[in-house]
């Protein structure tokens, strides 16, 4: 396990996704509220980034910016079709650092 | 909580990823299906009086029974991705895309199905215009088709002849759809006869879906039974009108674009149309064109007119879930032969070009959908 530090927690968008690139991953981060998601950066379906998407705060989702396609965050599946996920990855806040663990 | 000690971590690095497959710059790019709306007020300047003085805004048609209301898409356009009225506006997302050279269609369609003939003729004739004093003139990469109103062939053929010499004019522009009759009909011939002389692809993009007053429309709840679903049975009644009414037949050499109609239903169209020709073709003797010619018969199979007269654009490509099936449904269709890239920037149905890198695609036909294709199908585009 490799472990990969993201940036200070107090320093992330609130409802809003960044990307980081971590060993060969590109990986979206979102903060909501107290809480950190990880997902993999590239929509499945054609391949948009989804650190740039729309996120549905109140429901955990973002909303891909291309085809609005609907991904959770909370377990990385895709709305209307929950036999689809994301991959998610692990994330964690250690004080005011935000930690991916890979 | 087990936590390593910072002395073990990497740091991330934050980034800005470009989600357009780095691959396509190996490729001279073209997109057949790009959209401009001039702003209102420059567009206004090219229409006659009293329509410059007196019509204020894009007209809009009838009512909208539209079912966008649970999509989260704006506008009548559903431009998700922006809205380009300038040639810099045009350049800067082709760079972003992936795109070298660009075939643009305007980007408001929905005026062609006004009842007001003359309108739309304005409209067309001011989009045209526009097209050739203020983009055409910023880059060569800009290419456009010619707007025309084609339920009025004469007009639509008139406006063909006006500025149909423009270099950077390399198709004509219309629409497919519910409110319109199948373009086939001899009547339209005029439209044909003048793209087909001038070397100009005709252009059929979605316009329209099930017509409003109709049971069909009225049983319409959901997005996708309106621009999913009409759109393919549109299209594929279109088609078949030009193949079935003898219009390659009298135009041999006139090229057609169809655009946002769907492309797997080829298939099946193909073995169909063949199937019921060849058990019933007493009925093609009477179609206007063949009266004129007096022919009984087709010249060639209904699926033959395909390889000589009828090319796609690509999006939106749907994916089937099964990979392995996307690639017998573009040996079953032709797809490396018949499909030409099209963005549809800025709609809703967006296609990046990355689909193109999908291993079921050989390299020569990579090549023929990323440019080769519509550099044969548009022989007046000069790349």
């Amino acid at each position: 396990m490799q472990e990969y530090l993201v940036g200070k927690f107090s320093e992330l968008p609130e409802g809003k996704g960044i990307a980081v690139e971590a060993g060969s991953s590109t990986i979206a981060v979102f903060r909501i509220g107290s809480e950190v998601f990880a997902i993999s950066n590239a929509c499945p379906h054609k391949g948009a980034s989804l650190c740039d998407g729309e996120v549905l705060c109140d429901f955990k989702i973002v909303r891909c910016p291309w085809h609005h396609w609907k991904w959770r965050l909370d377990d990385g599946a895709l709305e209307p079709d929950t036999r689809q996920h994301l991959r998610q990855y692990n994330v964690l806040v250690d004080g005011d650092d935000v930690i991916l663990r890979l | 909580m087990n936590v390593a000690s910072h002395h073990e971590r990497e740091l991330a690095r934050r980034i800005k990823p470009d989600p357009i497959d780095r691959r396509a710059a190996g490729y001279n790019v073209i997109d057949t299906d790009f959209h401009i709306v001039p702003e209102w007020e420059a567009l206004r300047r090219y229409m006659p009086e009293p329509f410059r003085s007196e019509l204020n805004r894009y007209p809009l048609v009838g009512s909208d029974y539209s079912p966008k209301y649970a999509i989260g898409i704006d506008g009548t356009g559903q431009d998700v991705l922006g809205s380009a009225s300038t040639a810099a506006h045009v350049l800067k997302v082709l760079d972003e895309i992936g795109v070298q050279t660009v075939i643009l269609s305007p980007g408001f369609q929905r005026p062609q199905s006004m009842f007001h003939q003359q309108m739309v003729s304005v409209l067309a004739s001011a989009f045209n215009d526009y097209m050739i004093k203020e983009v055409f003139p910023e880059s060569s990469r800009i290419n456009a088709s010619i707007m025309i109103n084609h339920r009025d062939p004469a007009a639509g053929a008139a406006e063909i002849l006006r500025v149909g010499d423009h270099p950077q004019f390399v198709g004509v522009y219309t629409e497919f759809g519910g409110n319109y009759e199948p373009i086939g009909t001899a009547r339209h011939d005029p439209i044909f006869e003048a793209a087909s002389e001038r070397d100009l692809a005709v252009i059929l993009h979605i316009g329209t879906f099930w017509q409003q007053f109709t049971p069909l429309a009225q049983g319409v709840r959901t997005w996708t039974e309106l621009v999913g679903v009409s759109s393919v049975a549109t299209c594929m009644a279109f088609t078949g009108s030009m193949i079935m009414q003898g219009l390659f037949d009298k135009f041999p050499k006139l090229k057609i674009v169809l655009q946002e109609g769907g492309f797997w239903w080829l298939c099946d169209f193909m073995a169909r149309t063949d199937d019921y020709y060849l058990n019933h073709p007493g009925d093609i003797q009477l179609v206007e064109r063949k009266i004129e010619s007096g022919e009984r018969f087709l010249r060639k199979l209904p699926s033959e007119y395909f390889e000589s007269n009828i090319r796609f654009s690509s999006q939106p490509v749907c994916m089937p879930r099964n990979p392995r099936h996307f690639k017998s449904l573009m040996e079953l269709c032709r797809g490396e032969d018949f499909l030409m890239y099209s963005s549809d920037w800025p709609h809703a149905t967006f296609d990046p070009l990355n689909w193109v890198f999908d291993p079921a695609i050989s390299e020569a036909g990579r090549a023929k959908i990323l440019g080769g294709n519509a550099r044969a199908w548009y022989p007046r585009l000069r790349i």
